[in-house]
């Protein structure tokens, strides 16, 4: 990276940190009470205040808020991953099948009662996961309907096929659905420390795995003939890869469900502001991810305050237009 | 020694034979060019070498080495590769896509040195690319950009350059410039290159030694004048041709079609 590339990702870093934080403080104040940025510091420094203030900051608020910033930063590192992996554009976590593997790995875990063990619904996540993505790899490489269009196909038959088999499962299962069914359109109602202490286990090491291959990922983009020529070891570079993005994924929808769209949207904006090279493009995303997730979560607990609407629905309407606005481009 | 050394190499996709029994010994400092009609298994053969598929008879010696018993990176830092065409998924700068040459040196996690971006900026000047190193490659015209796949080939410092139908894509005068260049490079940098090649005036000016290949077999191997004879040119191409020295005393080449 030159002086000038390098200023403008630093640039974007700082901006975005400072927003990030600014929409922490934001985020902590707004839900079914409002509270004033005074009453949030207070109740987050100080012993004195009030305390349903502080309970609602440290029970509820404070580990929301961590929570969403995470599974945003997640979601993002794993769209970055996927989009390089099968070097497509459209691809994100949802598209290629992996929220809806995880979602389904997730679901028998809570099911056959291993829900006991917090780690366990992350770590069928995680194998419904990777299943997912392997199969719809192996059926893109091999579909005549070029690459592109294959995983979309490919991804898009996966998903609704493993959402049927989820929605099945919950409905012979009723007692499990009563807990999981705002879990599954994608929300952060239930958020507790207990949630935040699972994704802290498979969250970070996904994203430092993903970012560990931002230069396999630069020389994956040039096409696999290259790539090889250029001495990468494909078939491991891309198992780290999916295994980074797949434990992203699972991180996030083992306790939010399925979110669409930050991991299309987040890479994109992130090429758009500081160019395609992976080393920036992955940081960049992660804090993107983790803003717009925030900005979304926040837009679902206040606009029907005090009900709240799943955050999923806000994703959607931001990102859809995206997808199409990208499809109608011709995937460039 | 040679450079390279090719015994009995049979090739195959699938399990159609593409190139049998194929003998080669390629000379340090040499442009060797591969020649023949379409299908002959030219860029097959390159392939082989640079070791994107696995011969299914005979071996290949890369200066005394065999091939198959090196590892990626080993083989990324003798053999550089210039495909004929690349798509990338992301608009990569043009001083990205060149660093990647130095992965086979720093591998894929560790941060480039110095040295690293010096040998980048070689790359850069001996490419005539200098200043261009922030532009995005969606950006540059199809010749600027078969030097930016040379020089990232270069960035590995490769002792054996493989270049795939370089000149297929390009119009006349980017067709020069980038052979003029590859000629400055075996010269400056003492590298070997073998070049798969349609433009037969083109691979007579420009390379030291010719291999004429036809159906997946090496029909004749020399000088451009031993190999492109009538004769020659009657069996590979059914073309009645001649070649001869042009006003500047460069090699050209006519000729009409020989069922006419």
């Amino acid at each position: 990276m030159n002086i000038k590339n390098s200023a403008r990702f630093e640039l974007a870093i700082g901006i975005l940190i400072f927003s990030l934080l600014a929409v922490l403080m934001l985020s902590f104040g707004v839900g079914a009470v409002r509270l004033s940025s005074m009453d949030v510091i207070s109740a987050l420094v100080d012993d004195e205040a009030k305390n349903w203030q502080r309970s609602i900051i440290w029970d509820f608020r404070l580990p929301r808020v961590l929570l969403v910033s995470l599974c945003g930063a997640a979601l993002a590192s794993a769209g970055v991953g996927f989009q390089g992996l099968f070097r497509n554009p459209l691809a994100d976590p949802y598209v290629v099948g992996a929220s809806g593997g995880a979602a389904l790995g997730a679901t028998l875990a809570a099911i056959f009662r291993f829900s006991d063990y917090p780690i366990s619904l992350g770590l069928g996540a995680l194998v419904g996961s990777l299943l997912a993505v392997l199969f719809v790899f192996m059926i893109s490489e091999i579909s005549s309907f070029g690459s592109i269009a294959g995983i979309l196909l490919a991804g898009s038959a996966m998903s609704t096929m493993l959402s049927a088999v989820v929605t099945l499962l919950l409905l012979l299962n009723d007692e499990v659905l009563h807990g999981i069914y705002a879990w599954l359109l994608g929300s952060f109602s239930s958020a507790n420390w207990s949630q935040l202490k699972q994704t802290c286990i498979l969250a970070p090491p996904g994203m430092i795995c993903t970012w560990l291959m931002a230069r396999s990922m630069d020389a994956l983009a040039s096409g696999e003939e290259s790539a090889h020529a250029l001495g990468l070891n494909l078939r491991k570079a891309r198992l780290i890869i999916v295994l980074g993005s797949s434990m992203a994924t699972a991180a996030a929808v083992s306790v939010s469900g399925i979110i669409g769209f930050i991991g299309l949207i987040a890479p994109h904006l992130a090429r758009a502001l500081i160019g395609a090279n992976h080393k920036s493009v992955i940081p960049v995303s992660m804090l993107l991810g983790s803003l717009l997730l925030l900005v979304a979560d926040d837009l679902a607990r206040t606009l029907m305050a005090p009900l709240e609407m799943p955050v999923g629905i806000f994703t959607a309407l931001l990102g859809g237009p995206l997808f199409l606005y990208l499809l109608q481009k011709g995937g460039k | 020694m040679p450079i390279l050394k090719a015994c009995d190499l049979s090739l195959a996709y699938k399990n159609r034979i593409v190139v049998k029994d194929f003998n080669a010994a390629i000379s340090k400092g040499n442009i060797v060019g591969l020649i023949g009609p379409n299908g002959s298994g030219k860029t097959t053969i390159l392939r082989a070498f640079s070791g994107l598929i696995q011969p299914i008879k005979g071996t290949i010696d890369i200066d005394g080495k065999q091939l198959s018993s090196l590892s990626a990176r080993k083989r990324a830092q003798m053999i550089g590769w210039v495909p004929q065409r690349e798509r990338l998924a992301w608009p990569l700068t043009v001083g990205e896509v060149i660093s990647l040459g130095r992965a086979p040196h720093r591998g894929w996690m560790l941060p480039l040195t110095k040295d690293d971006h010096l040998v980048v900026e070689q790359s850069l000047s001996l490419t005539d690319l200098i200043g261009m190193a922030d532009r995005k490659v969606d950006e540059l015209s199809s010749g600027e950009f078969q030097r930016v796949l040379i020089a990232r080939a270069l960035a590995q410092e490769p002792q054996l350059l493989l270049l795939d139908e370089p000149t297929s894509n390009l119009d006349i005068h980017y067709q020069i410039e980038v052979m003029d260049l590859v000629l400055r490079l075996v010269k400056k940098k003492e590298i070997s290159v073998v070049v798969a090649i349609h433009d037969l005036a083109i691979a007579a000016r420009y390379c030291d030694r010719l291999v004429l290949l036809h159906k997946g077999e090496k029909i004749c191997e020399g000088t451009p004048c031993d190999v492109l004879t009538t004769d020659n040119m009657k069996l590979a191409f059914n073309v009645i041709a001649n070649l001869y020295r042009d006003p500047y005393h460069q090699w050209a080449i006519s000729a009409r079609n020989g069922c006419g």
